[in-house]
C-alpha cells in the first residue's frame, strides 16, 4: 500500500525540525520539516522532504503533540479539518509555539478523507521549505481499504504530495523581496524529481488488472499542477475530504494549491508507463515543468 | 484549462465546471439582454436619454463611479499607482470597491467620470459593452441588471491590463424582496448576509509602466501586489465590508470575484463552503470544499454555514499571494469573525 495504512492512531508526536537536508534538483538543499518525534525522518520515515504524513480516525478525539526543537516559533495549521480557532495553527488568530516549546493540538476528525497539515508562521517560506504534510483521516473502523463509509473500496493506495522549488528560495530564513515570486525550477512528487520518483516505492501505482488504486492527490506546490495517469480514465470521487457531488470521469485533473483530490483507478490492461504531473503557469497556464513516476499494471 | 478530457460535450458532469460555466456565461449574456443604454456623453449636461418605457417600468437607482488614477501605499513602502473605479456620492463600498446592487430586469442608472487620461470603454464581463467616455467626460448610463447573481464591471479598452489596474466594481443582481433568508424568488438557497471580495494581482513594474503611458511587456507578469476589495491584510481585517461578520447558525454568502489574471485557490479556514454558482451558473459538481477554485475574470458565490465561533483567515494557497512584494502577512487574506 505503499507505504500507507501501517500507523493508524489518534495521538502523535510531531516534531519541527530546521536542520535537514535533501538532494533537491540536483544540490543538497536545507530543508525544513515536521517528524513523528524520534525519527528524524518526514515523508515515510524515508526521507525529510517533505514531511511525515498522518493517518487519525473518524469520530475519535486526536492529538498532535507538537514540539517544537528547532530556533524559530512554528504552528501546525490543520488544513480542511475545520479545528477551533484555539487549534488552528495561526500566529495572527491564536498563537506560535515559540523554540523549544510544546503545544498538544486537540480535535475531532468528522469526516474521512485527505486532508493537510502545516506550520503557518512566515507562510510563505516555511511552507516552502518543507513544513507541510498530508493527514488521512480514516473510517470510524479504521479501515485502509475503504475509503468513507458507504464510499469506494480499493486494492492498493498511494498518496501523492505535490510540491514546486524555486532554488533561489533555498537559503531564505525569512520572507521578503527574495519570496515575492515562485519560480519554480524543480517539480516533485513526495519531494523527489523524475528520475527518482519513476523507482519511488511511495510514488509509483503498482497493480494488476482488475485491482482498484486510491490515489490521493495534495497539491502542496505554488502552481496548479494537472494529472494524468497515462490517459488512463480514472474516477474523481473526493474533493477536500467529501465525496464529489458527481464522480467525474476524466483522463486528466488540474488541482489547485491547498486543494485535494481523491482519484479512483482501476486499469482493465496491462501498461507500464509515466504518471505525470504538470505544473502550470498562474496566469498563463502554460506547463512550467513536469514531475512523472511509473504506472505499472501487470 | 481544462480539468479533464474525455468527456461527452452533451454531459454535463464530465464538463469542467469552471470553464464550461464561462461558455454558459457569455451565451447566457447575449441571451439575457445584459445591455448598456447609453445617456448623454458630455459633462454634466443635461438629463440622461433614458428608454421611456423602462423608466415607466421601474424606479431608477443612481450610482455615481468616477474612473480614477489612486496611489496606494503597501506594508514594504512601496506606492503603486492603480486606475480603479471610484464611487462617489452615496454609492455602496467593500473596501473601496464599488458595489452596484439591483433586481434582475431593473434599470440602474451609472453616472460615471472619467478623470484618467486616456479614454475608457465600460464592460460586464460575459455581457455588453459599454459606451466609450473621453478624458474628463462624464457619461450616464442605463444598465439592465443582469441575471440573479454577481457580475464584474471592468474596461474593455485598457484590456488585459485592467485586471491588474484594478479598474472594477460589482454588480449584485438579486430580487428585490426576500433576497436574503429564504428568498423565495433566489435560485441560490436564503442566506442572512452577503459579502463581496474582489481579488486583483498587479505587478508593479506594469502598473507603473501603463500609469505613465507606456504599454507593458505582456510576457513578464509576474504579479507580486494582491488585493482583496482593493486591500491588504491587516486592513482587510478592520474594513466591514471585507471583515466577513456572522453568527452561528447563520448562512453567509460570499460573492467572490476574481478581476486578476492569477488563478487562484482560496483556503477557507475553519469551514467548508458549498459552491452555488460559476459565473452565475450552478455548479453539481463538488461538495463542501475548503479550497475553491477562482480563475481569472471569474465570479463564484459559495455559502458559508456559520457551525462555529471563532475568527479564521480565508486565503489563496498560492502563497506569495499572502505577501506584500514577498513580505508576510499582508496581501489577499481576509478573516471570517463568527460569534
Amino acid at each position: 500500500m505503499a507505504g500507507l495504512g501501517t500507523i493508524v492512531q489518534s495521538n502523535y508526536s510531531v516534531v519541527s525540525r530546521m536542520s535537514g537536508s535533501q538532494n533537491i534538483g540536483g544540490q543538497p538543499v536545507g530543508v525544513w520539516y515536521f517528524d513523528r518525534g524520534t525519527s528524524f525522518q518526514g515523508f515515510m520515515n524515508d526521507r525529510q522532504f517533505p514531511s511525515a504524513h498522518l493517518e487519525i480516525i473518524q469520530g475519535q478525539t486526536s492529538n498532535i503533540m507538537f514540539q517544537n526543537m528547532s530556533p524559530m516559533d512554528h504552528t501546525i495549521h490543520l488544513h480542511g479539518l475545520d479545528v477551533d480557532q484555539q487549534n488552528d495553527g495561526v500566529p495572527a488568530t491564536s498563537f506560535s509555539v515559540p523554540r523549544m516549546g510544546s503545544y498538544t493540538y486537540q480535535f475531532l476528525a468528522p469526516h474521512a478523507g485527505t486532508y493537510h497539515y502545516h506550520c503557518h508562521v512566515d507562510t510563505v517560506i516555511h511552507y516552502h521549505r518543507g513544513m507541510s504534510g498530508a493527514i488521512i483521516v480514516r473510517p470510524p473502523d479504521s479501515s485502509i481499504t475503504r475509503a468513507w463509509d458507504g464510499g469506494p473500496t480499493f486494492d492498493e493506495e498511494v498518496l501523492w504530495h505535490l510540491m514546486t522549488y524555486d532554488l533561489t528560495w533555498a537559503d531564505i530564513l525569512n520572507s521578503g523581496t527574495g519570496t515575492a515570486r515562485h519560480r519554480p525550477d524543480v517539480f516533485m512528487i513526495n519531494g523527489f524529481s523524475s528520475a527518482q520518483a519513476r523507482t519511488d516505492l511511495y510514488s509509483r501505482l503498482v497493480a494488476t488488472v482488475g485491482q482498484r488504486i486510491y490515489l490521493r492527490i495534495l497539491n502542496a506546490s505554488y502552481q496548479w499542477g494537472r494529472v494524468r495517469l497515462a490517459g488512463l480514465p480514472f474516477d474523481v470521487v473526493a474533493s477536500d475530504g467529501r465525496p464529489m457531488q458527481q464522480v467525474v470521469s476524466a483522463t486528466s485533473w488540474e488541482i489547485g494549491p491547498g486543494e485535494r483530490y481523491d482519484l479512483l483507478l482501476t486499469p482493465t490492461a496491462p501498461i507500464s508507463a509515466d504518471a505525470t504531473v504538470e505544473y502550470l503557469d498562474d496566469w498563463t497556464g502554460a506547463v512550467l515543468g513536469t514531475a512523472a513516476t511509473r504506472l505499472e499494471i501487470t | 484549462m481544462s480539468r479533464q478530457e474525455n468527456q461527452s460535450a452533451s454531459d454535463p458532469v464530465g464538463v469542467d465546471p469552471v470553464e464550461a460555466g464561462r461558455r454558459r456565461f457569455l451565451q447566457m449574456a447575449v441571451a439575457t439582454g445584459i445591455a448598456f443604454q447609453l445617456g448623454v456623453g458630455t459633462a454634466d449636461a443635461g438629463q440622461p436619454n433614458l428608454i421611456k418605457q423602462l423608466w415607466q417600468k421601474q424606479p431608477l437607482q443612481v450610482w455615481m463611479l468616477e474612473a480614477a488614477r489612486i496611489e496606494q501605499t503597501f506594508s514594504d513602502g512601496s506606492i503603486l499607482p492603480y486606475h480603479r473605479y471610484r464611487a462617489l456620492g452615496s454609492t455602496p463600498v467593500a473596501g473601496s470597491v464599488p458595489v452596484l446592487t439591483g433586481a434582475p430586469g431593473e434599470i440602474l442608472r451609472v453616472r460615471m467620470r472619467n478623470s484618467l487620461s486616456y479614454t475608457i470603454r465600460p464592460m460586464i464581463v460575459g455581457g455588453m459593452l459599454g459606451p466609450t467616455i473621453a478624458p474628463g467626460e462624464v457619461v450616464t448610463l442605463d444598465l439592465v441588471v443582469p441575471t440573479e447573481g454577481t457580475w464584474l464591471l471592468t474596461d474593455e479598452l485598457l484590456g488585459d491590463a485592467a485586471g491588474p489596474m484594478g479598474l472594477g466594481a460589482v454588480i449584485i443582481s438579486r430580487p428585490h424582496k426576500n433576497g436574503l433568508r429564504g428568498g423565495r424568488r433566489s435560485s441560490v438557497l436564503g442566506y442572512d448576509r452577503e459579502y463581496v471580495l474582489l481579488y486583483v494581482d498587479s505587478d508593479d513594474r506594469w502598473n507603473t509602466a501603463i500609469d505613465t503611458g507606456l504599454l507593458p511587456d505582456y510576457t513578464t507578469y509576474e504579479p507580486n501586489y494582491h488585493t482583496v476589495n482593493n486591500l491588504t491584510f491587516p486592513d482587510t481585517a478592520s474594513d466591514p465590508g471585507t471583515l466577513i461578520t456572522c453568527q452561528v447558525g447563520e448562512r453567509v454568502l460570499l460573492r467572490m470575484c476574481n478581476l486578476g489574471w492569477v488563478r487562484q485557490s482560496v483556503h477557507f479556514h475553519g469551514y467548508h463552503v458549498d459552491i452555488q454558482r460559476i459565473n452565475n451558473q450552478p455548479q453539481s459538481i463538488f461538495g463542501p470544499k475548503d479550497t475553491i477554485p477562482l480563475p481569472g475574470h471569474t465570479t463564484l458565490e459559495a455559502l458559508l454555514t456559520v457551525n462555529q465561533p471563532g475568527v479564521f483567515p480565508v486565503h489563496p494557497h498560492s502563497l506569495t499571494t499572502t505577501t506584500d512584494n514577498g513580505l508576510y502577512i499582508g496581501g489577499q487574506i481576509t478573516l471570517i469573525s463568527a460569534t
